[in-house]
């Protein structure tokens, strides 16, 4: 069995070598001008045309692949940024859940960005390249059949003009040969000569036959295929510039959704920092009765208070009030605190409007 | 003798007593240098705070200058990659195709927003944190200094304790020690003062830098992000434009469609007569 399988491979063998050297042979003829080349300029073109769709696909398909990478890097360094401010915060800083959700959101965002790029427009590009390397085959299949073509044609074509100079050059021997043979041989020599002729004349014929069946199949596919594909490409790319440009436009719409969201969590805290940095200041310039006053809180009404005393602090919900300490702190009944109004702060900036209010009525900022 | 009025004894007895006020003076003295001591021990600690605040800060900004470095690097990769993809369209762009020109006026735009973005984050982040690194060798250094001058004033001390603390007192080494003192509390105070109003400064003026490079960084995204979604959607047009002038090429992408145009060139093969 194993020779068997050994003499079938060495048989397939011996043909394809023999194939090679023939089309080797064909070439270096054509080369050498001894023998002329099929040559089909319009299907040249179309190669040209595919060759450089080939190379523009690739070329597209890699900077896709640059930019996602670019993309990547870019979500990474926006996420550091945001970890140095969330580090930074403290807990009774303006903001730190919001900013906490923002930096969710915007991981979220940059993950689906990238996602979808890479789902749409990177897999579309994959899938539109992998055709190309089959066509490239059958093109070059094409070439090496249309050699074999040519091979066979030349063979055919001498052996129809050598045909009649074998016949000449065999008669004067075969006649010889005739005039000495036995009489039950005369004829049959010559009759056997051209018999043999015949028969390489008729498998030339064959061969031609085959081989021209062969490549105009392959050809006539290239014809067909070459064209449609190259009138293809306008759609391939407006498919990926168009999605390209589409998920874009969404991405950086939203992100900057998400920077105005951050920019006004930065001004509220910007504004939460200027008044705890100028009342600081105030009472560090005050005298030493007012320093002792401070207290470094904030509250924030959550219900109306109206004042029912001349020393009581009246309230509307939302004001936002600095907290004190009281100059006797046995004056402080539970539950009760002193406190300045943020506005009256801005408004005289000292602390003369100050008064007593309920706590129950205020929440910590 | 009319200054010897004071007897022999008085004249001991004042010698005496002048020997005791002086022993009290010292012991008081050395009470107050001691008491001075543990003081400057305190009020070290509380330094030591600021010190490690200061090392902190300077940690968290090193931090940060590096992030907001590798940002604008990546800003630039953005930039770079998303230029080559629009030259790639530039380039393969038949000059017969709908909205070449529009094409080449957005690829220009964008290259524009991107530099203005690039620039913008160089000025306002970049720098920023540079300049506000920048400032914490310097201050370092003082706290440094602060240290050597506080070695020197301790030892100073110690010196005029031991000397006064001495069974045989020499006054005119005291007196020198005391000059020595002085000198070295005075400069030590000097140092001393001027890190203590300095310092909570800086430390309270870190909030302020992370702020504006947050502010600063989240609005130059927005006018950017808002810019940049605008030539995304001209772009999607000029496409949809060209989609609209190539509409009678199938577009099937998936397989192979074999799309034979009518009129166009049909099957050929080459001619059997061949030429050459």
């Amino acid at each position: 069995m194993a020779e068997i399988g050994k003499g079938v491979t060495a048989g397939k063998l011996a043909i394809n070598v023999q194939k090679r050297l023939t089309r080797a042979q064909e070439k270096v003829l054509q080369k050498l001008g001894k023998a002329d080349e099929t040559r089909d300029v319009v299907f040249e073109e179309m190669v040209a045309n595919f060759n450089k769709q080939m190379g523009e696909g690739t070329k597209l398909q890699k900077d896709l692949k640059a930019y996602l990478a670019a993309v990547k890097t870019m979500h990474d360094a926006s996420r550091r940024l945001q970890d140095c401010l969330a580090d930074m915060y403290e807990p009774d800083w303006f903001g730190k859940e919001e900013m906490d959700a923002l930096a969710e959101d915007t991981d979220t965002m940059w993950l689906d960005y990238h996602q979808s790029i890479t789902d749409k427009s990177l897999q579309d590009m994959d899938m539109y390249l992998s055709q190309f390397p089959d066509i490239k085959a059958r093109i070059a299949k094409r070439d090496r059949k249309l050699v074999d073509f040519d091979s066979a044609r030349h063979h055919f074509t001498s052996l129809q003009k050598g045909k009649k100079k074998d016949e000449a050059k065999i008669a004067k021997p075969a006649a010889l040969l005739e005039m000495a043979a036995p009489s039950w041989a005369q004829g049959l020599i010559s009759a056997h000569q051209v018999a043999q002729t015949n028969l390489s004349y008729n498998q030339a014929e064959e061969d031609l036959g085959r081989a021209q069946k062969i490549f105009e199949e392959l050809n006539v596919e290239l014809q067909d295929e070459l064209p449609a594909l190259w009138d293809r490409r306008v759609g391939v790319y407006v498919n990926t510039f168009q999605s390209l440009a589409g998920h874009q436009e969404k991405f950086h719409k939203e992100m900057s959704k998400l920077s105005e969201n951050l920019n006004d969590i930065m001004t509220k805290l910007e504004e939460q920092r200027q008044i705890k940095f100028s009342f600081t200041d105030f009472i560090c310039k005050s005298d030493v009765n007012e320093k002792r006053l401070f207290c470094f809180l904030q509250v924030k009404a959550v219900h109306d208070y109206a004042a029912t005393d001349g020393d009581e602090l009246e309230l509307k919900m939302g004001d936002v009030v600095l907290v004190l300490a009281f100059d006797n702190p046995d004056e402080q009944d539970d539950g009760w605190l002193m406190g300045l109004k943020e506005s009256h702060w801005f408004q005289k900036k000292d602390i003369s409007a100050k008064g007593v209010f309920p706590e129950n009525f205020t929440q910590r900022v | 003798m009319a200054e010897n009025k004071m007897g022999p004894n008085l004249q001991a007895g004042a010698g005496i007593f002048a020997k005791r006020v002086q022993k009290s003076l010292n012991r008081a003295q050395e009470k107050v240098l001691q008491k001075l001591g543990k003081t400057m021990e305190t009020k070290d600690e509380q330094f030591e705070l600021c010190s490690q605040n200061l090392n902190k800060q300077q940690i968290d900004g090193s931090r940060l200058f590096k992030d907001v470095k590798a940002y604008y690097a990546a800003v630039k990769g953005m930039h770079e990659t998303s230029k080559r993809l629009s030259q790639t369209l530039s380039d393969i762009y038949e000059s017969d195709w709908d909205g070449v020109k529009d094409l080449a006026v957005i690829t220009e735009s964008e290259d524009l927003l991107w530099n203005d973005y690039e620039e913008k984050i160089n000025d306002q982040l970049v720098r920023t944190m540079e300049n506000y690194t920048s400032q914490f060798p310097e201050v370092k250094e003082r706290v440094a200094k602060r240290g050597r001058k506080l070695v020197d004033y301790d030892s100073a001390r110690h010196h005029l304790e031991a000397l006064q603390g001495a069974k045989k007192k020499d006054e005119a080494k005291i007196a020198k020690a005391e000059e020595e003192f002085n000198k070295a509390q005075n400069v030590f105070e000097e140092i001393n003062n001027e890190l203590r109003e300095e310092l909570p400064v800086l430390h309270q003026s870190r909030i302020g830098c992370y702020v504006t490079v947050f502010e600063n960084i989240s609005n130059l995204r927005d006018v950017f992000y808002k810019e940049m979604s605008g030539l995304n959607r001209e772009l999607y047009n000029v496409m949809k434009k060209l989609e609209t002038q190539h509409s009678g090429k199938a577009f099937i992408i998936k397989g192979l469609n074999r799309c034979v145009d009518p009129g166009s060139k049909t099957c050929r093969t080459p001619a059997l007569e061949a030429w050459g």
